[in-house]
């Protein structure tokens, strides 16, 4: 499918969507300069536009973002990915996720490839404050060197230490390619036979395969697996908004080059406004052997116009109270709308519900690192209102008179003049 | 092969870049036709049954589905929620009674649930005089909260209509409630926060108005 064609399909798809359904739509584009330098060559540096869209409901997350590069004095399309995420309710401190994607990486004429993956997570939420989670999946890339589907295993843990957000995971990635005649040290490797006629037409035009006209087939298949540990902290406070990771990989010296056994990177946000904030950041990426894709130093500057500030975490935080809020607003904007701001840090989704929406609840907006917006609109007169947190329980809004649901709770009461 | 735009092009991905940057969040909030229908049919069938003596009874029938929606919303079985949906329904035959049937559908709302906080029939029928023209919304949902937050029901509704008597607006009773909202927050017993403030709210006499200066007690001081 042409690009065009992706992306009539994406906004009828948003356009389209099912009655009943409430639901938001975020979106942000970064503009700046990246540099990028791969090992052995001249650093290039180049201008990039990158936007992004998601579409949140409850329980499902989907989103779309690309890039486009400015080479001389032509733009060219870089990456693309689309992606979606289905989440449980939280059941005795469990939850399932299943997350879908669909990408397209290009760095340049020989280095692109497609990918589609799918993977399953369970979490288990200890507390407010931290979680694990374990899963597993399979992704299927093209155009490369690599005849197998790639099994994707691991897990990993989290934790807020006051402002911070620590992480660890453990990822294992077990496939088959089309390999090399000689490891990242030099060392000429074996090479299995096997059968494969349709296998060798398609490797046929790789200078890695050997030679051979017959059915049984002398190419270098061999059986990758590699594992990666990497930890990450992201630290927010006011405007600005720090995250690094680090991170180490195992493996033998024919799936892990030298150049991807260790890496670290950081990036610094400084909201300007709520809206716009400055970027940049810096590091080093290790190589996709999964899909061709080499290591990578890096450093950006950039601008970012965004609706929704920060992309939604794979980390299902558990429900949280709303001793956390620190502000709830509603304020009115165009006749018949009221804008509801909640300033709470910590947490993955706030949502709201009431009699103005047919007690269906609605997903507020991220902007900054602890606001959350919704416009809606809402007639004058006494409507009542309840939040959540992260999934959590319907409470009354802090800062609103209250009353009895007739349902064990409490909500709230606000007055639309 | 590397995909190049052309200049028109470009055009529209610069133009679709600003339109993604520059969009609003927007809250897609579909009308649904037949919210009932998220009901299971039996708890439907009776909840309807209740809408329509509500429809004959001349009482406003979206509160009653609204009440519905809510318990489905918040995951209560079935049996509560048409408990309370009849609840409500017998909550606002009372409203009517204590202040007649010429309510807007958000009065009806706070009405009841001024009712359902605890206040008297008589008590909520002495908000039914003279209005003019001011909305009761205000008043009963600051009284409502009031009992809800510890303040017997008695010095609520006196304290709330001796402001309303003297002809206090909007304002002032949102005034009075926000400090005594904050008074209960830092620790101060409900019912003498709101005796302390009432005082303190300077609302103009009504001419003719037979209620005492807002200097003196309420009529039913407790504290």
């Amino acid at each position: 499918m042409t690009e065009p064609k992706a992306a009539i399909a994406a906004l009828t798809f948003v356009l389209l969507a099912p009655q009943g359904v409430l639901a938001q739509i975020a979106s942000k584009v970064e503009a700046g300069s990246i540099m990028t330098q791969q090992d052995g060559e001249v650093p290039s540096s180049v201008f990039s536009v990158a936007p992004g869209i998601r579409f949140d409901l409850p329980y499902l997350a989907l989103a779309a973002h690309g890039s486009a590069w400015l080479t001389g004095q032509q733009w060219q399309i870089a990456d693309g990915t689309i992606s979606g995420s289905l989440l449980s309710p939280v059941y005795n401190h469990f939850r399932a996720e299943v997350i879908g994607n669909a990408s397209r990486a290009f760095f340049d004429r020989s280095l692109e490839n497609d990918q589609v993956d799918a993977q399953g997570r369970l979490h288990m939420l200890f507390s407010q404050n931290s979680g694990i989670w374990v899963g597993g999946g399979v992704a299927r890339p093209w155009r490369i060197a690599v005849v197998s589907a790639v099994d994707v295993t691991g897990g990993g843990a989290w934790t807020k230490v006051g402002d911070a957000m620590l992480s660890g995971t453990y990822t294992n990635f077990f496939f088959t390619k089309v390999a090399a005649t000689r490891d990242s040290s030099g060392t000429t490797q074996a090479c299995g036979t096997h059968n494969d006629p349709v296998a060798m037409s398609s490797a046929a035009g790789s200078s890695l395969s050997s030679s051979a006209a017959t059915n049984e087939v002398n190419d270098c298949r061999r059986q990758s697996r590699f594992s990666d540990v990497e930890g990450s902290v992201n630290w927010a406070y006011g405007w600005l908004e720090l995250t690094g990771q680090a991170g180490y990989r195992f493996g033998d010296s024919y799936d892990v080059t030298p150049d991807s056994r260790r890496w670290a990177a950081g990036t610094a946000v400084v909201w300007i406004t709520n809206r716009v904030a400055a970027v940049m950041g810096g590091g080093r990426i290790p190589a996709n052997p999964s899909r061709g894709l080499p290591a990578r130093n890096y450093a950006n500057f950039g601008m970012m116009l965004s609706t929704s500030s920060i992309p939604r975490t794979t980390i299902p935080v558990a429900p949280r109270t709303l001793a956390a809020v620190r502000d709830f607003e509603v304020r009115p904007l165009a006749t018949g709308t009221q804008k509801i701001t909640v300033r709470v840090g910590g947490v993955e989704t706030v949502e709201v519900m009431g009699d103005f929406s047919d007690w269906t609840p609605l997903v507020l907006m991220r902007r900054g690192r602890d606001i959350w917006d919704i416009t809606l609109p809402v007639s004058a007169g006494v409507h009542e209102i309840n939040v959540r947190l992260d999934g959590g329980a319907w409470l009354a809004p802090p800062g609103l008179p209250t009353r009895r649901d007739s349902f064990n709770g409490d909500v709230g009461l606000l007055v639309v003049p | 092969m590397t995909p190049v735009i052309s200049r028109g092009s470009r055009v529209v991905v610069c133009a679709a870049a600003m339109l993604l940057g520059a969009l609003q969040p927007l809250a897609l909030i579909a009308q649904d036709p037949d919210p009932l229908s998220r009901l299971d049919p039996q708890t439907r069938y009776t909840i309807e049954l209740i809408i329509d003596s509500a429809r004959v009874a001349g009482v406003p029938t979206r509160l009653l589905m609204l009440k519905a929606l809510e318990g489905q919303a918040k995951h209560v079985d079935n049996r509560h929620t048409i408990a309370a949906v009849r609840s409500l329904f017998h909550t606002l035959l009372d409203v009517r009674v204590a202040l007649g049937s010429a309510l807007n559908e958000s009065e009806w709302g706070a009405a009841a649930s001024a009712l359902q906080a605890g206040v008297p029939l008589e008590g909520l029928a002495k908000f039914r005089g003279d209005r003019n023209g001011r909305p009761l919304l205000r008043a009963l949902v600051t009284l409502t909260d009031l009992i809800q937050r510890g303040v017997p029901v008695s010095e609520a509704s006196s304290a709330i209509l001796q402001l309303w008597s003297r002809g206090a607006g909007e304002s002032d009773i949102y005034g009075l409630w926000k400090s005594v909202d904050q008074d209960i927050h830092s620790g101060q017993n409900p019912g003498t926060a709101l005796a302390t403030r009432l005082r303190e709210v300077p609302v103009q006499v009504a001419p003719g108005s037979k209620i005492p200066p807002a200097s003196q007690e309420p009529d039913n001081p407790s504290s």
